[in-house]
This record gives C-alpha cells, sequence and structure tokens, in this order.
C-alpha cells in the first residue's frame, strides 16, 4: 500500500475533533512562544490544511501538528539569518 | 503585545482557524475527485503528449500531484524508467502549485516530496547521479517548508537507499539512525520498525549478520502487518537470508517455512522465486544438496523466462555452487557451457559479464571450488542494480 495515500481525507468532524483534543497543548505552545492571537490562527490554519493535504501520510497527527507549529512558530521568533540579512 | 496574549485569546484564534481548515473540507474532496480523473486522462496518453498536456493550468493541482507520486511508487518494481517518467510529471506539476491557495508550507511539502520520489526512481533505476541531484533538491525545499518531520524522515530514507546503492552501507545506516528518532519522536512504530528492517538489510549487506538479524527482528515486530505487506514479506525474507548467512542454517529454515504462509497469501510470482532461491541456497548449507537443486532450479527458470539478467547469474552460480560441493565436474561444464546463451542476449553490467566470464574459464580448468564462487557471487553482487531488481 502506499505510504502517501492521496486519497484520504479529514470529515469535518475529525479536523474538530483534534483541534479540540489538542486544545491545551496548542494553547500552551502559543503561550510558550510567545505568539499573537492573529499569527495563532494563520499558524494553526496552515498546519491543519498542511495536514488535511496529507491526511494518510501522517499516521500520529496531533505529534505533527504540534511538532509543524512548534517549528514555524520557533521560526517566526526567529527568523533564519538569511531573511535578516536581507532587511 | 504577544506576551499579553491570553489563553481566551488563543483559544478563539484556534476556533477561527479550525473552523477555516474545515471549511476547505468540501474543496478537498472536489480536488480529489476530480483528480483521479484527470491522472487517468493523463497517463493514458503517451510519454511526449503527457508533457503537452499537463501544461494545462487544469492539472496543477496538488492532489494529482501526489496521485502521480503514488504512481510512480506503485512502478518502482516492474518498471523504473516509467517510474522516472511519472515522477517527473509530478515534479514539474509541484512546481506549478498556487501558494496562494494551498499556503508556502504545504507548496514546498509537496515539491520536496515530488524531488524524493524523483530521486528514489532514478536509483531504482540505476541512475545514482540524478538520484543524488533530485534528492538535494528535495531537502532544499523541505528546508524552505519548515522541516516537515514526515517529510524529512522520507528523504533521509531514500538517502539512505541510494547510499546502500553505493556500497556505503554505514552511511546509510547512520541516516536511518536520524529517521529512526523522527518515527520514535512521533511514536510511529509502524514506520519506525520499517526504518529498522531497513537498517537490517544495510547491516547484512555490511557482512554485520548478528546485527542485521537483531535489527530486522525488532523492526518485525513493529511493523503493521496488512499495510504493508511486501515490506512484511521482504523483512521475513532476509531475516531467513543473513541467519543463513550467520551459519544459523537451521533457524534460517524455520523462519522461511513460517513465512511461507506469506509468500502464498501476499506475495507476488517474483516473491516466490525468491523463497525457491533462499530455499535452495539454505538447504545447500545444511548439504541437502538434492532438495537445494531442485528448489535452484526453479528459480533459474523464473529469471531466465523474465530475463532478470543479475539474479539468474546469481542462482546459476549457487546452482554451480552445489554441484562444485558435490565434485560434479560434469554438471559444472554442462552448467557453464548453458550460461553462455543465456547471458549473451541479457542486458548484464560488464562487470558482472565479467564475473561470469571468470566463473566459465574455471569450470572449463574444472577449478571451480567454494571459495571462488563466493568470490565471484560477492563481484555480481557489488553490481549496481538492474532494472526492475528488487528485494527480497
Amino acid at each position: 500500500m502506499s505510504r502517501l495515500r492521496p486519497m484520504d481525507r479529514p470529515s469535518r468532524r475529525e479536523l474538530d475533533q483534534l483541534t479540540e483534543e489538542m486544545r491545551p497543548d496548542l494553547e500552551s505552545l502559543f503561550q510558550r512562544h510567545g505568539i499573537s492571537q492573529a499569527d495563532a490562527e494563520r499558524l494553526l490554519r496552515e498546519a491543519l490544511l498542511r495536514l488535511s493535504y496529507q491526511w494518510g501520510r501522517i499516521r500520529n497527527r496531533s505529534w505533527w501538528l504540534l511538532d509543524t507549529i512548534d517549528k514555524a512558530a520557533g521560526e517566526l521568533r526567529n527568523p533564519a539569518t538569511e531573511e535578516l540579512d536581507d532587511e | 503585545m504577544s506576551e499579553r496574549t491570553s489563553n481566551d485569546e488563543h483559544g478563539q484564534a484556534i476556533d477561527h482557524a479550525a473552523r477555516k481548515a474545515g471549511d476547505r473540507e468540501e474543496a478537498l474532496s472536489g480536488e480529489i475527485d476530480e483528480a483521479a480523473a484527470l491522472v487517468g486522462e493523463l497517463l493514458a496518453r503517451p510519454g511526449a503528449e503527457r508533457q503537452i498536456l499537463i501544461q494545462e493550468v487544469r492539472f496543477h493541482g496538488l492532489k494529482i500531484c501526489q496521485l502521480l507520486l503514488e504512481r510512480s511508487e506503485a512502478l518502482w518494481c516492474d518498471d523504473a524508467g516509467a517510474a522516472v517518467e511519472v515522477a517527473r510529471l509530478a515534479v514539474e506539476v509541484s512546481g506549478r502549485l498556487d501558494a496562494r491557495w494551498y499556503g508556502k508550507g504545504l507548496v514546498e511539502d509537496t515539491q520536496a516530496m515530488a524531488w524524493a520520489v524523483l530521486g528514489n526512481s532514478c536509483r531504482v533505476a540505476s541512475d545514482l547521479r540524478s538520484a543524488e541531484e533530485a534528492l538535494d533538491r528535495a531537502e532544499a525545499h523541505l528546508e524552505r517548508s519548515g522541516g516537515e518531520a514526515y517529510t524529512e524522515a522520507e528523504i533521509l530514507s531514500f538517502r539512505a537507499s541510494l547510499r546502500s546503492s553505493q556500497g556505503r552501507f554505514r552511511e546509510a545506516v547512520k541516516l536511518l539512525d536520524r529517521a529512526l528518532r523522527i518515527y520514535r519522536s512521533a511514536r510511529d512504530r509502524h514506520f519506525e520498525g520499517k526504518t529498522m528492517v531497513q537498517k537490517g538489510l544495510y547491516f547484512g549487506y555490511d557482512g554485520q549478520f548478528e546485527r542485521a538479524v537483531r535489527s530486522l527482528r525488532q523492526g518485525l515486530s513493529r511493523i503493521e502487518a496488512m499495510d504493508d505487506p511486501r515490506l512484511l514479506i521482504s523483512a521475513h525474507h532476509n531475516l531467513a537470508g543473513f541467519l543463513n548467512d550467520s551459519g544459523e542454517h537451521d533457524q534460517a529454515l524455520e523462519t522461511l517455512r513460517k513465512a511461507r504462509r506469506l509468500y502464498a497469501d501476499l506475495g507476488e510470482p517474483s516473491h516466490r522465486a525468491r523463497l525457491s532461491w533462499l530455499e535452495g541456497r539454505i538447504t545447500r548449507d545444511l548439504g541437502r544438496l538434492e532438495e537445494a537443486e531442485a528448489a535452484l532450479k526453479a528459480a533459474r527458470d523464473f529469471f531466465v523466462e523474465h530475463e532478470i539478467g543479475l539474479d539468474a547469474a546469481l542462482v546459476l552460480l549457487d546452482l554451480a555452487t552445489v554441484y562444485a560441493q558435490r565434485g560434479d565436474t560434469a554438471e559444472l561444464k554442462r552448467l557453464s557451457a548453458g550460461m553462455v546463451p543465456i547471458f549473451a542476449s541479457r542486458d548484464l553490467h560488464p562487470e558482472a559479464l565479467a564475473a561470469v566470464a571468470l566463473f566459465q574459464k574455471a569450470a572449463e580448468a574444472e577449478q571451480v571450488d567454494r571459495s571462488l564462487l563466493d568470490r565471484i557471487v560477492a563481484e555480481l553482487r557489488r553490481t549496481p542494480p538492474v532494472k526492475g531488481a528488487t528485494a527480497p
């Protein structure tokens, strides 16, 4: 069976359920990184979209969601050096 | 500002994001249905027409790209050239995705995956230089994506396969250790197991049979059988092979006996031919030469019929070891003479042909012994993989 499973997709209920389960961890992650409300919404929205399109491939979705947002939040606080050089 | 953002405000952000992500669900469903039809239309055309067709905007969808990647993967075992061609189409599509619709991160993830699959397809097709270049491109996209964990692990695994094809087994194992760390963080036992099976294979190729056996056993205890029956067969097969190589012939035969049902239920004809081959090698090493001869002849017939040159050569050399063990120089000469027409028309690498010629010369001079045959087999195994040649 392909690892990619491109035909798999989440239902709205599955996405809601995942977000609800992860809510305390997400809040604490946003708090820890000092992320604004607007950035928090954007980071989570982007991560959920990425996850939806790769639903069948990513098996531990709650871990993946936290890992992906954690990396993106870290990048937001400490943008890559090359971006600083451009300024 | 950020320090004062409260949990309530983050809670609202979570609600809004979840609602918006849910709103895309319908569009995603539509995209999946449409993509299946479009990929069918695309792949029904000959190669040159596909290149023209793929320029049309209706083919620039992410699900189309993923379906092409899935198709490319499915071709790895049977037609590596076609796998490369389809993966190139996926790369082309991935470079034309609309970042405003999908978001930059998702587009970069997809590009990384497309280049990674192309890289592995090139490796399977024995184009190791293109494989390296494609995997470099995959890594560059991965970095720009923010480092999506599963794609990172996939790229590491493909790079490890490439290092193995280059004979750089220890580097391959190190790369797999990095992939393992990711899967362990994700508590993904199946992929952890799959990676351990791959690691076991490289330990075995490197001659570290005991570590190979340990890693394969650990991997087998973790993989979910129904998720990947091919992997399951391949893992059992390699476990039996390395047990045999480490001198545990009885255990090897027992492992193979237990896996026989798997081969029958889940395996393809090529798997069953490889089962006969391994059975022949194990029974030979147990001194059961008649059984070995019968099993090796069955495997030989399959590889010769399907023109899988390198494997046919290796099976014939294993058969030669049976005759050598029996001291049957007449059979050895007959086998050697029979190899000429088989290999003259097959696509064998020059190194492989040279090894076969060395055997023929020794057979004519009645100077074949087990150590010479082992050396020739080792030489043949070092030759680059030929199209369609696959584990187990």
